[in-house]
């Protein structure tokens, strides 16, 4: 079904239309809870609540932007939000890893396979450990595949400061990796 | 081509915004700067693990938990909405009373209707008495009149016009007799 006709039905209170869009978004959703905060119990938190925050705001969109990226945004802040009380509660994290699932090996070989794996836990550490503002860069463009323009919606800021904190975000995560090398080599790890 | 140079390129290639010729150029220069082509190295594998990186399915029964909570939500809110509309209409009446009975008691409205019916206790003359006895014959005559039933219908109807004109005139007469005698008591007042 046309999605401007569903969210209309869903605007005027219609359950089974917020249904239909609550299947539609809600992969992207509680995947950008688990990026933001890597912990499977509270992205699923979030996510519920950030759904429950877009049925209430249903009325307030007014298609400017584009629904998903609506949809993104509400999430964003539900997850910023949260992780500002959970910072002021100071609850310690539950470590999270997607290798309990998460991941799927594409390549054959054992030896490349591990390769991949050690590779993409590496990097997950690596985004992990970046300062909030620059993670979110890596995450709405690199996992999200989100554009310049939707990213801008959902963030606020203008175009040019989306594309230097993207710039600033990967060189922040290649020194992250080039200095874990380095400490490889140097035979200590700072995992 | 220097290595500022490439930077700038090599975020155009994570961008997917290269040129041809800019991704030529960039190449070119990997190929010879040892450093640079380390940095893309390592940049292009943790980008494109994050790129391959599967999204993960929410657990099962997510949309029920989140549809069973807007509508406890919704039950929440028309019970809060069913409350203020008691509490309204509560207030309503009670507040419609009480400016009832204060309108009654703090408006001149009651002592003006007061004032009138001291006019007419102080009405008791003879012409008084006779007039309203005699619009109280006229009153009595006409209900029996009304309640002879419908046989007589056009008898009465005949009779009714020039009777409710009979009454017209007397009511006139009388309004007429009141002003006169308030004329005259007033102007015996001032006699006095």
């Amino acid at each position: 079904m046309d999605e401007g006709l569903i969210i209309k039905r869903a605007q005027e209170g219609d359950l089974d239309a917020f249904e239909e869009i609550i299947g539609r978004y809600k992969k992207s959703v509680y995947n950008l809870c688990l990026r933001m905060l890597y912990n499977r119990n509270e992205a699923e938190d979030v996510a519920q609540e950030a759904f429950i925050k877009i049925y209430k705001g249903l009325r307030s969109y007014n298609g400017k932007s584009k629904f998903s990226t609506w949809v993104l945004k509400i999430t964003s802040n539900a997850c910023i939000d949260f992780m500002r009380k959970r910072k002021m509660n100071t609850v310690p994290i539950e470590d999270y890893r997607t290798s309990d699932g998460g991941i799927e090996d594409t390549s054959n070989s054992p030896e490349s396979s591990y390769m991949a794996y050690e590779l993409k836990k590496e990097v997950e550490v690596a985004v992990k450990s970046l300062p909030e503002k620059y993670r979110m860069m890596i995450i709405y463009y690199h996992f999200m595949n989100l554009s310049y323009k939707e990213i801008s919606d959902i963030l606020n800021e203008p175009m040019t400061i989306v594309k230097n904190r993207l710039y600033r975000a990967r060189l922040m995560l290649r020194n992250k990796l080039m200095d874990r090398e380095k400490g490889y080599n140097g035979l200590q790890s700072n995992i | 081509m220097d290595c500022r140079a490439t930077y700038e390129l090599i975020m155009k290639y994570f961008d997917r915004d290269l040129s041809k010729e800019q991704e030529v150029k960039l190449y070119k220069h990997l190929d010879t700067c040892d450093s640079c082509s380390a940095e893309f190295r390592v940049l292009k594998d943790a980008l494109s693990a994050v790129e391959e990186s599967e999204m993960e399915d929410p657990p099962s029964g997510f949309e029920e938990r989140v549809l069973s909570s807007i509508r406890e939500n919704n039950r929440e809110k028309e019970k809060i909405k069913i409350f203020i509309l008691r509490l309204l209409i509560l207030s309503t009446i009670v507040v419609g009373w009480i400016g009832l009975a204060a309108f009654i008691l703090y408006t001149p409205v009651i002592d003006t209707i007061f004032a009138s019916l001291d006019v007419f206790d102080s009405m008791a003359s003879d012409a008084f008495i006779f007039l309203s006895k005699l619009w109280y014959a006229g009153l009595i005559l006409s209900v029996r009149i009304f309640s002879l039933g419908r046989t007589i219908e056009v008898v009465i109807r005949a009779f009714i016009e020039s009777y409710s004109v009979f009454m017209l005139i007397l009511m006139i007469f009388m309004s007429a007799l009141l002003k006169l005698y308030g004329y005259l008591s007033k102007t015996a007042g001032n006699g006095r």
